[in-house]
Formats: C-alpha cells, structure tokens, sequence
C-alpha cells in the first residue's frame, strides 16, 4: 500500500464508540414504525379517505332499501275539486317564490284505518251521496251558560218493622 | 366484517416487526460506515455520532423506500455526507477552537508526537481542499474492506468513474502533501 494511502486509511478507519448501536436505537424506538410512517403517506391517506367515501355511499343505499311496514302506508289524499281550487288558490304565491324542489314532497304516514274512512268519505264526496256543509249556527261560539236545575227527590227509607223481625 | 378487520390489523402489525428486524441488520452492518463518513468530514467523535445518529434517524423513517442493502448503504452515506458537511459549515466556531487545540498540543508535545499530529493535521487539510467528488470517493475508498466494486456502489457510479476520481484525488494530495515527505 502507497504510504499516501496508508496515511489516509490510519486516518479515516475511526470505530465509533462501543455505546453508538445502543444510542441509535435509543433514538429510532422514539420514532414512529416505517408502516406507520407510509400509513401517513399522503397516497395513504388519499386511499384511505376515498375507501370511505365508498363505504358510506354503500351504507347510504342499505338504508334507503323499502321497510315493510304492515300497519302504515302512504298514501297522497285526493280532495275534492272545490278544496283542491281553494288549496291551489292560497298556496299560488307560496309556490311562485319558494325554490324549485328536486326531491318529491314528504309523504304523510297515516294508519290503515285512517285511510280506509277518508277513502270513503272521498267516494261520498264524488259521487254526491253525501255533501260537506258548514253550519254556521252550530259553530257560533256560546254567548251565555245556562245549567238547568237538579232536582233531588227525598230519600224514602222502610221502619225497622217493615223490614222484617231480628231472629 | 370484524374478521376481515382483524386480520388487516394484524398484517400491518406483521409488516412493521419484519421491517424494524430488517432496519436493525442494517443498522448493525452499517453503523460504522456512516460513523466513519461523518469523521471524515467532522473529525470530531461526538459530532459525528451525533450526524450518523440523524442519519439512521431518517433512514428509517423513509426504510420502507430503502429495504434494498445496495440501495440502503448508498442513501445512507449520502446522507451522512450532507449533514456532516452542514454540521460544518453551521459550527465554524468549533472549528477554530480545534485549530486552537491542536496548535497549543503541538507545542507541549514530544517531537514524535508533534511530527505525527502535524502529518494528520495536514493530511485533512488537503483532503478538504478536494473537490467534493473527489473526497468522497477517497474517504470511502480507504474505509477498510472497501474495494472499487463497493465505492462504485455506495457513489452509484460506474467503476470507470471512480477509478479516475481517485487517480485525481491521489495525485493532489501528492502534490500538496510532498513537502512534508
């Protein structure tokens, strides 16, 4: 070997103190695990945020699956033409500046026997059977209370001789 | 789903003990490299633990892009190189006290002992006149064990390459080293 050479090797050829290793692990157990460190990558993380996006859509379409209800049911109730116009008539403003709806309107739960009896009240309605009419006099509020007397009669009570004789 | 849970958990659990089993086999075949790397930029014991230290520090944060011993070695000494030389270049002062140090042990020293500290302080004085291509290259080249093949490796360059750069490094040293002979 070129004395040059060898003068640089004596040089360089430094072991490090026996306690080096110990200190460098010392140091790297402070530290996060490699995995944990590419788990927190930013492609991580991107995974990871769209997996959830995917999982929540996934259970956003379970809920929306139909339940069978056996005692509800919606139904839309059909009013006659005169309440329909009057309905129309009040709401026209209401619908001219409120927003354009996207979704359907929310349908009203009402029992089964709730809609049995309006069905056929509609069916009345319609075919003429039976008429709706207000009578004013009857909804007219109270204007006096009057209590009709209580008449009491008197207590009729039998001797102890007519009841019978003590045995 | 808790299966399926379950299992992942403990792949990933598998996956950090086998990468923290390979990090300790580097470590271990590789700690006195990074050392010596560091000295020979720093000469100073402690500096240069604590710049090897670092280094390993973030080798194994960035171990899963590194599991590669080639490719682990070589980002490693790369990365020794650079803190060392910005180890450096941020203390300056220390630097003037060695100097200081070294000139005041001369002095009460023996004859022999002056003549060899004299050497070795010269001798670093011209490496570090080196071009940082060429110093590197002879650090590593006289770090023992290694051949061409391995500073070829560890500078990621073809052998033709090295063997030049330390032909050039060689003869300035000469050069500048020749009065002392």
């Amino acid at each position: 070997m070129d004395p040059l050479e060898r003068q640089i090797a004596e040089a360089v050829n430094v072991d490090p103190s026996p306690e080096f290793v110990a200190r460098v692990r010392a140091r790297i157990a402070t530290e996060d695990t490699p995995a944990v460190r590419w788990r927190m990558s930013p492609f991580f993380v991107a995974g990871a945020a769209f997996a959830s996006i995917m999982a929540a859509v996934w259970v956003a379409t379970i809920d929306r699956a139909p339940v069978q209800t056996p005692m509800v049911a919606g139904v839309d109730i059909s009013l006659p033409a005169p309440v329909r116009a009057a309905a129309a008539t009040v709401a026209a403003p209401l619908v001219r500046t409120a927003p354009p709806r996207t979704e359907p309107p929310p349908r009203v739960i009402v029992p089964l026997d709730e809609i049995r009896g309006l069905r056929r009240l509609s069916d009345l309605l319609r075919s003429g059977t039976v008429a709706l009419t207000f009578d004013d006099a009857r909804s007219s509020p109270v204007k006096e209370i009057a209590v009709a007397p209580i008449d009491i009669a008197p207590l009729t009570v039998a001797s102890i001789a007519e009841q019978g004789v003590e045995q | 789903m808790h299966e399926l849970v379950d299992r992942l958990a403990s792949g990933v659990v598998e996956v950090d003990r086998e990468l923290e089993r390979e990090f300790e086999v580097r470590l271990v075949e590789s700690s006195t490299l990074a050392f010596r790397v560091a000295f020979s930029v720093l000469r100073h014991r402690e500096d240069a633990e604590d710049v090897a230290q670092e280094s390993f520090a973030r080798a194994f944060r960035a171990f899963h892009q590194l599991r590669d011993r080639e490719r682990f070695r070589a980002w490693l000494v790369r990365m020794t190189w650079r803190l060392a030389l910005d180890r450096r270049r941020g203390d300056r002062r220390r630097e003037a006290r060695e100097t200081a140090h070294a000139a005041t042990a001369a002095t009460s020293a023996g004859p022999h002992t002056v003549d060899s500290s004299y050497r070795a302080h010269a001798l670093w004085r011209a490496i570090d006149t080196l071009p940082d291509k060429l110093r590197i290259a002879i650090v590593l080249a006289s770090i023992e064990g290694h051949d061409l093949a391995e500073v070829a490796s560890l500078l990621r360059l073809p052998i033709g390459t090295v063997k030049s750069r330390l032909f050039l490094a060689r003869r300035r040293l000469k050069e500048q080293l020749q009065w002392i002979r």
